[in-house]
């Protein structure tokens, strides 16, 4: 008979990356079925509740609290674990020689006053706390970058008005990349300056265009991400209408690049009316869609690859590689595991390009939802919420998609796997080496296909990430939609 | 002591940014290595997570 | 939310930079040494000042019943100790904190009729406050200590040494603190753990003066050798300093500045400027510390005094930038972590002093002005140096640590101060 064992410290706080370290640590225990550390926010309670592990203790915590939560399957293990885990918490902190450079506070305000010329808030605290934060970092006079999610949508309208009304610049909530005059914010790559400007809804579409941009001899001058929502009619394009006024007026920058789910057709109007009154050329790239009027100075683009193309006004070169055949005792279905959900977008949108049916957790206009089919080219974006709430995002930690990729090569149906390997500064220091693990002694298994979003300025260089993927019989695309067109011409063009 | 001045968009843009870091120590690391200049905030939960308490502070900075 | 007075920020926020202005425009001057009832008319016979909150007898600690015990027998109150302790249980004497008659006092800090009094005058604003001598090291009546040696002791103060310093303080016209202050920062003080500098500097100025006004060489000896082998005499100056510095702060509306934070053993209490007089109390913390040889935590007695009155003017800890050797005192500590205090302490507070400031810091002025909504928002509670009594009267002190103001305190605070602001 499982127990459930919870542990509340009241008024304590920790990193969530740090909790979930310990967490993970934790759950893989002997005896541990499930575990999870966290702050104890409404948020949060739901998750540990519909893990099956919140008890009546933890459910009394409060938003500053910390709670220890795990099934065991006896009370012995569920002590143990829970000596461990106090133990895991309690343990000095090991702060790396760079991090001992970093002057701290323990509040914005006192932050301001030790770096009077500050005027940028990296805000990256619990979603139920981040809109006060934003508002102490604005009445401080800061620009505010927000990467936190799971802020109401109502905190976020009120936030960018008042914003607005002091000049200032709201990228988020859920703005997980941007790059200001060169430098990468949150998880961004390194990438060349010059004088394309990108505007996002999506941080790894931001991810994937800068740098095909760079990798195709343009540059940035800069990529402001406006989070997921700030085109849906309640937030009205707040942040994307005042980054389009940031770029018309910034000198470095003569093309802009708009990347986004395709918005109401009320929002659609009021960005195109904008930016047909900019001096300045526009790509528009609401992913998917083609059918809305075009000002004079803009085109569009279905595909990242594509913003990217018109972006440096040249085609990125066509990828001669011709993908070896797919062994012929295996199905021909196409199985994407994606930890960027723009580029899982993307692939759909490839698809249905080619009129394949395809489907997905995360399905674009055309593509089917998941649940109910049997069969068929799926598409999955892991990193969406459902597999990321409590867990690590796979773009830090890869093992969350190891589980599927290991399902996926087993699998006899699926001919061919669709991978993106994301680099860049926050993200896993060596996915490829990872994807390689996993893949060795799979011989015999499907083709693997991957687009590597980088460059060789990033952390982990991309060129070494291509040369690990290679040498394990890994495919490697010059982009996530040539990765998907590869895998169209790997299985012939019947439809399954 | 707060003091609040209108700054327009593009003064985020004229140069790397200085940066407030709130939240994950990870971003302030990151932006260290790259030369950047930034402070980091060790956040916690306003007034120990208690509703009410961050409440009456919001209306007493009102 | 806009009231009629105008929105709540803007009014807190005027009041409590005219709090911090009247605190940094003070002008403390050590003019005189008097018996109590002089300058206290209420201290009536079996009247006992406590340092803390309110308190009655059956609360309080050993030590602070001790001395209680100690000082009945000192003025004539009781015939002993244990009469002493009869009358005490039955009502005979009254207990108020010194903070409700202008006074403050160290640990135990029984103010009472007969025993001299400091007096620190604020010329800016014309308000006193009063503390007694520092009796000096080991077994003392502040630690709860009431024997012979004690009370004997008590006595000298009051008939030698209290009117020689009077004396030798009205011919000199007073001491001028806060330059005295300033000058002990750049000397490894910060008046609430250590104070050898200011009491070195103190001595210095008051010699001469002593020596002019001495009625013998005895009398002079032994006056100079008492304030000479106690590094921690100048310890009740600064805080009489303290309170005739925050006094004028006192009562503006709207104003979130704390004006006192005092202990009494069993309780930490805090007073805070647009709250009145109300005091808002939780129990003490026990402080974490180092112990002298042959004790431990075992032995320690919860904090206790109405010393915190000099952090709460941005000294002791707030200033402990200023005196890394402290930092011995809490335990095996780098010098570094001496700055990183002050620097908490700084995220609580409305300014800074610029006429104390500490080298090691660019000459940064000392945090002051703790606001109750810093407070709260960082849940940064005010950071105390303190001695560690021994849980028993009559032993002295085991140790020397730190202890926090107990956040409770402030979270009560924040909501009666809100009342007043017409907010729930």
């Amino acid at each position: 008979m499982s127990v459930i064992v919870n542990e509340v410290r009241r008024a304590t706080y920790f990193d969530s990356m740090v909790l979930m370290r310990i967490s993970r640590q934790i759950a893989g225990l002997p005896g541990v079925e499930e575990a999870g550390l966290f702050i104890g926010t409404p948020a949060n309670k739901d998750i540990l509740r519909e893990a099956g592990i919140l008890g009546p203790d933890g459910d009394k915590a409060e938003s500053g609290d910390l709670i220890l939560a795990l099934r065991a399957t006896d009370n012995v293990a569920g002590e143990a674990a829970l000596v461990e885990a106090r133990r895991l918490l309690d343990q000095p902190r090991i702060s790396g020689p760079s991090s001992s450079r970093v002057g701290s506070s323990r509040t914005i305000r006192a932050a301001v006053h030790a770096m009077p010329n500050a005027n940028l808030a990296l805000i990256s605290v619990p979603g139920h706390f981040a809109a006060a934060e934003a508002r102490k970092a604005l009445r401080c006079g800061l620009h505010v970058m927000i990467f936190s999610d799971n802020v109401p949508v109502e905190e976020e309208a009120a936030l960018k008005r008042d914003a607005r009304d002091l000049g200032l610049l709201v990228m988020g909530p859920d703005c997980g990349t941007s790059i200001v005059a060169g430098l990468p914010l949150g998880f961004a790559n390194v990438v060349r300056r010059g004088e394309i400007g990108i505007i996002g809804a999506s941080g790894t579409g931001i991810q994937e265009v800068s740098c095909l941009i760079a990798r195709g001899g343009g540059g940035i001058s800069h990529a402001i991400g406006t989070g997921g929502r700030d085109l849906q009619a309640q937030i009205g394009g707040i942040t994307t209408l005042m980054a389009i006024d940031a770029l018309d007026a910034d000198e470095e920058t003569e093309h802009i690049v708009l990347i986004s789910k395709p918005p109401a057709a009320s929002i659609v109007k009021l960005v195109v009316d904008r930016v047909a009154k900019s001096s300045k050329s526009f790509t528009i790239c609401f992913l998917g869609a083609q059918d809305f009027a075009l000002p004079a100075n803009a085109r569009s683009a279905p595909t990242l690859k594509a913003a990217a193309e018109i972006g440096l006004g040249r085609s990125l070169s066509e990828d001669q590689l011709k993908p070896p055949p797919m062994r012929s005792d295996r199905g021909k279905l196409v199985r994407g595991l994606f930890a960027g959900g723009t580029l899982c977008a993307e692939a759909q949108i490839v698809f249905r390009q080619a009129h394949l049916s395809v489907a997905s957790n995360e399905p674009v206009p055309g593509a089917a939802p998941l649940h109910g089919r049997k069969g068929g080219h799926v598409m999955m974006d892991l990193g969406h919420d459902e597999f990321t709430r409590g867990r690590p995002h796979p773009i830090i930690e890869p093992a969350m998609r190891e589980s599927a990729l290991t399902e996926a090569v087993r699998d006899p149906q699926i001919g061919v796997i669709l991978l993106d390997i994301i680099l860049g500064y926050g993200a896993h220091l060596d996915p490829a080496g990872h994807v390689a693990g996993v893949l060795t002694g799979s011989d015999g298994g499907p083709l693997v296909i991957a687009s590597v979003v980088g460059t060789d300025g990033d952390p982990q260089p991309r060129a070494d990430q291509v040369r690990t993927l290679s040498a394990a019989g890994v495919i490697v695309a010059a982009s996530g939609a040539d990765a998907a067109e590869m895998a169209i011409r790997a299985i012939g063009t019947c439809d399954p | 002591m707060e003091t609040t001045h209108h700054t327009e968009p593009n003064n985020l843009l004229a140069a790397p940014p200085r940066v407030v870091n709130v939240g994950l120590e990870l971003f302030a690391v990151n932006l260290v290595s790259q030369g950047a200049e930034v402070v980091h905030v060790q956040w916690r939960p306003p007034a120990g997570g208690i509703s009410h308490l961050i409440g009456l502070l919001e209306k007493l900075r009102s | 939310m806009q009231g009629p007075r105008g929105s709540p920020l803007k009014l807190t926020e005027e009041a409590n930079q005219e709090a911090l202005r009247r605190i940094l425009t003070g002008e403390p001057i050590l003019i005189d040494v008097v018996p109590a009832a002089q300058v206290i008319p209420d201290l009536a016979d079996h009247v006992i000042l406590h340092a803390g909150p309110p308190i009655s007898w059956e609360e309080m600690c050993g030590p602070m019943r001790g001395a209680v015990t100690g000082i009945a027998v000192f003025e004539g109150w009781a015939k002993d100790l244990d009469d002493a302790a009869n009358k005490a249980i039955v009502g005979s004497f009254a207990f108020h904190p010194n903070h409700h008659f202008g006074a403050v006092g160290p640990m135990t800090g029984l103010t009472t009729r007969s025993q001299p009094l400091i007096v620190v005058e604020n010329s800016a604003f014309g308000n006193r406050a009063y503390c007694t001598i520092n009796e000096g090291l080991g077994k003392v009546m502040r630690f709860g200590g009431n024997d012979a040696e004690v009370l004997n002791r008590l006595r000298w103060i009051r008939e030698v040494l209290g009117p020689a310093l009077g004396r030798a303080l009205r011919e000199l016209g007073g001491v001028p603190l806060k330059p005295l202050i300033a000058r002990g920062l750049t000397m490894g003080d910060e008046m609430h753990q250590r104070n050898v500098a200011c009491s070195s500097l103190f001595l210095r100025q008051l010699a001469p003066a002593l020596a002019r006004t001495s009625k013998s060489k005895d009398e002079l000896v032994a006056c100079l050798e008492f304030i000479g082998r106690n590094d921690q005499f100048f310890l009740n100056i600064a805080m009489a300093t303290g309170k005739a510095l925050t006094d004028p702060a006192r009562d503006l509306e709207g104003c979130s500045v704390v004006t006192a934070m005092s202990r009494n053993g069993t309780d930490f209490g805090i007073r805070v400027s647009g709250t009145g007089d109300r005091w808002f109390t939780a129990p003490v913390e026990m402080p974490v510390g180092i112990y002298f040889p042959g004790f431990s935590e075992r032995d320690a007695n919860p904090d206790m005094g109405d010393s915190a009155i000099v952090e709460t003017i941005g000294l002791g800890a707030f200033a402990m930038a200023a005196a890394p050797a402290v930092i011995a005192y809490v335990g095996a500590g780098r010098a570094a972590e001496a700055a990183a205090f002050t620097r908490s302490m700084a995220e609580i507070v409305v300014g800074s002093n610029p006429a104390w400031v500490i080298p090691a810091l660019d000459f940064a002025g000392v945090p002051t002005g703790i606001d109750l909504r810093l407070v709260v928002e960082t849940g940064l509670a005010p950071t105390i140096n303190t001695g560690i009594a021994h849980r028993e009267p009559g032993i002295g002190q085991v140790g020397a640590g730190i202890v926090k103001a107990p956040l409770a305190c402030f979270e009560q605070a924040l909501v009666a101060f809100a009342e007043t602001m017409d907010i729930e």
